[in-house]
């Protein structure tokens, strides 16, 4: 039935068509068309109906689109954020081998601006401050990474909560606290460094503001000697434990308020899942898989579930402890000593700014089969290496995500609909009640098209104001959607938004500029679209039979 | 009332010159299956300067002569012209520039727009006639002759009164007023009094003869009153849809 669709495209155009006609008259026609579309506008309350559902709808759906698209673009950035622009990967926890080969031969694609190595496992954390009999126990993902290199791949660094301002701050703080009067910034701890002072605060100090002037590193933020107070009865000395970032919520942190540096004395007790060194399967046996670190630093990304289940090392400490590291081994064949080659379970890439991630995608797998030939690597289905771009690897929910969010349109289409049909039936009523005022300003010389021009313009004010009001309602809601829902919470004790759910532990609240202009087009096209027939009706009413009209 | 001869400029075609001829005007309506035959053959010259009364009974055809003259209808045979042109063969804005331009209408039931106050309710052809920047630019001058309009219709202390405040009498002067406003050849006025107490239909019809009078208004009025009929210089009859001279 192709009919059907044309006529419904026919419709559709003719409410462009008609906003310009209108336009047109109101600005060129007579002047009693403005005079009249405006005094009806004030006087006819009925038409406010119209202007409320106009409104109401345009809210509605603004809301609604800007919640979802911005989760949706937040769900995107974030993503991207944490992932770079492509990723190599294999689906697998003893990951892939000869990576930097790969990673050599990636780098030298021009258009490719940066690429590092991350190793992934799951484990065991225990996290607590002294000698607490109830640590803090949750099963955790791990990831290992180059924390100087993961900062040119992806955003991974600036979701830190000790930036070198924060850590410089507290510098200050201390150095203040020591009782010294220094100048602010950075150069605060460097005088203290020669003092000698030697009490705490100064150390604090100092050690604060080596961490900033190193950012990013995985640097412990306090002084040895508060560590080793920590844990005084430990076999090995803490100061040596390396330094670990966990995700804001393992912690139960939230937002990116102040943390007290009380947090930077816990320590977390991990216990690796780790494949065994001949890769024959999970190795539950090694004791060397649990492992002491200080916590020293929190990362907030905005995604909930990454939040709330990661932690970070450094990538060498990681692949070390998984043993995938390079290791020398005797060939039992040939009796050789050969080295089994370090492995990894992704690679990140970044690409220059304007280059296009699909551009480089097929000269990037060139080169990684290119290495996976060479060193006759074969990886079969399903943990083969895949190379995808970040919205590849997120392609599944994201197109789940894009077809809900069809889904919406096609339910502001029917919106829209029932907007019509409400502005349609009051300007039909309205048309009917003015029938002798129609007569009599075609009796005065009134054209059809002047008498269209009102009621078109009419409907085009309706649709200005209520796609206007409506857009300043939606602004509204959504710049205040959080203070909102923490007040329905605490009020009404309705919970809407669930991060657990949702992924971000707060609701979008911005508005997308591209979404504002096509929704509030929609509605005043809507209106005038609504107001057309009802126009039509109007201009072609003879004179004669309506200054007659009872 | 000289004052209104003064500010309504003298009709353009010389007095006594014709410029509205109706010739075998013949008009039916349809009712169902029914064919109601209002007037039969209708011949009448409207000369500049002149005030005709058609007189006849309710129902006889008086309204729909006037709309047929006034470029509102269309007749199912004959010929209406103005000025030797036939309005059937203009377009249908041509006709409603006519109505702007060169007819006046005053009609029984006033028919003023309740949304518009008395001063706007005047400019009414005037806002018609202009466009909103064209209005603008001419404001000042448009308002002022619509308010000197008003002041000679004695209505100068109600200009922004709504419609609905006024009496049938000041109605009838606001309706005269806009009527006047873009300075027709012809003014229309179908039942003038009919809605009105003997009083204030004497004042109305005062206010015509005054303006027939002293600034040579073409009138052709429409009315079933053989006493107000008889101030105009014709009477025409109109009698089982023929149109004849009054006996007498």
């Amino acid at each position: 039935m192709p009919a059907i669709p044309i006529i419904l495209w026919c419709i559709v155009a003719l409410a462009p068509i008609a906003t310009i006609f209108a336009l047109i008259r109101i600005l060129t026609g007579p002047r009693l068309i403005s005079k009249l579309m405006f005094r009806y506008l004030v006087k006819r309350r009925i038409a406010w109906v119209s202007l409320v559902a106009v409104m109401l709808c345009t809210a509605m759906v603004l809301i609604v689109i800007s919640v979802m698209g911005g989760w949706l673009r937040m769900f995107r950035q974030t993503n991207h954020a944490l992932i770079g622009d492509l990723i190599v990967y294999r689906g697998s926890l003893d990951g892939f081998s000869h990576y930097q080969d790969m990673i050599a031969d990636i780098s030298q694609i021009p258009g490719v601006k940066a690429v590092t190595p991350t190793v992934h496992t799951v484990g065991l954390a225990e996290i607590g401050v002294g000698h607490t009999p109830n640590p803090i126990r949750t099963p955790v993902e791990v990831m290992g990474l180059d924390i100087k290199q993961i900062g040119q791949v992806n955003g991974f660094v600036n979701s830190l909560h000790l930036q070198p301002e924060v850590l410089r701050a507290k510098s200050k703080q201390y150095a203040e606290e020591a009782g010294k009067d220094h100048d602010a910034g950075a150069g605060a701890a460097d005088a203290l460094m020669g003092d000698g002072l030697g009490n705490l605060e100064a150390d604090k100090a100092k050690t604060f503001q080596a961490k900033a002037d190193s950012f990013p590193s995985w640097q412990k933020p306090l002084p040895d000697d508060v560590y080793r107070a920590e844990l005084p009865n430990s076999k090995t000395d803490p100061a040596r434990f390396g330094g670990i970032i966990v995700g804001s919520g393992v912690i139960g942190l939230r937002g990116s308020d102040p943390r007290e540096d009380f947090i930077y004395r816990a320590w977390v007790k991990l216990t690796l899942l780790k494949i065994s060194g001949d890769l024959s399967g999970v190795d539950l046996q090694d004791k060397a898989s649990t492992n002491y670190y200080w916590l020293i630093d929190d990362s907030r990304t905005g995604v909930f579930q990454a939040d709330q289940n990661f932690v970070y090392l450094p990538f060498d400490v990681l692949q070390n402890q998984l043993n995938m590291g390079a290791s020398a081994y005797t060939d039992a064949a040939t009796g050789r000593q050969e080295t089994e080659p370090a492995r990894c379970t992704e690679i990140l890439i970044s690409v220059k700014p304007g280059v296009d991630p699909y551009a480089v995608k097929p000269q990037i797998a060139d080169a990684v089969n290119a290495v996976l030939q060479k060193f006759d690597l074969y990886y079969p289905e399903p943990g083969q290496v895949r190379i995808e771009t970040w919205d590849e690897k997120q392609q599944d929910f994201l197109n789940a995500v894009e077809h809900e969010k069809s889904l919406l349109v096609i339910l502001f289409a029917i919106i829209s609909v029932v907007a019509i049909f409400l502005v349609f039936c009051i300007f039909f009523m309205i048309v009917m009640e003015k029938t002798r005022d129609i007569g009599i300003v075609k009796s005065v010389g009134a054209t059809s098209s002047s008498i269209a021009g009102i009621f078109l313009g009419y409907g085009l004010t309706i649709g200005l104001l209520g796609g206007g009001m409506g857009l300043l309602l939606a602004y509204l809601v959504v710049h205040n959607i959080n203070q909102l829902h923490a007040w329905m919470g605490t009020h009404f004790g309705i919970q809407i938004w669930n991060a657990k759910t949702y992924l971000f532990d707060t609701i979008p609240n911005t508005m997308d500029a591209h979404d504002v202009v096509v929704i509030v087009s929609v509605a005043i096209l809507s209106s005038v679209l609504g107001a057309l027939v009802p126009a039509i009706r109007a201009a072609r009413m003879n004179p004669v039979e309506a200054l007659r009209w009872e | 009332m000289s004052a209104i001869a003064d500010k309504i400029s003298s009709p353009q075609a010389a007095k006594g010159a014709a410029i509205l001829i109706a010739s075998g005007v013949r008009k039916t309506f349809r009712m169902g299956d029914s064919e109601i035959q209002v007037l039969s053959k209708v011949d009448l010259t409207v000369a500049a300067g002149e005030f005709i009364a058609i007189e006849g009974r309710s129902g006889s055809g008086k309204s729909t002569l006037l709309h047929l003259l006034g470029a509102l209808d269309e007749c199912n045979a004959g010929v209406v012209t103005y000025d030797g042109r036939d309005i059937a063969k203009l377009s249908s804005s041509r006709r409603a520039f006519l109505r702007n331009t060169q007819f006046g209408f005053v009609f029984q039931f006033y028919h003023l727009l309740p949304e518009l106050n008395v001063l706007e309710n005047t400019l009414l052809s005037a806002m018609i006639e202009n466009s909103l920047l064209a209005f603008r630019a001419k404001k000042s001058h448009l308002r002022s002759r619509a308010k000197e309009l008003l002041t000679q219709m004695g209505l100068e202390h109600r200009l922004r009164h709504r419609p609905q405040h006024l009496s049938g009498g000041e109605r009838q002067r606001v309706a005269i007023a806009r009527a006047l406003m873009n300075q027709p050849r012809v003014l229309f006025a179908d039942e003038p009094t009919g809605n009105l107490d003997a009083d204030t239909g004497r004042q109305i019809m005062g206010v015509l003869e005054r303006l027939h009078q002293q600034a040579g208004q073409t009138i052709v009025m429409v009315t079933h009153d053989r006493s107000l009929a008889c101030k105009a210089d014709r009477v025409l009859v109109l009698e089982g849809g023929i149109l004849r001279e009054a006996e007498g």
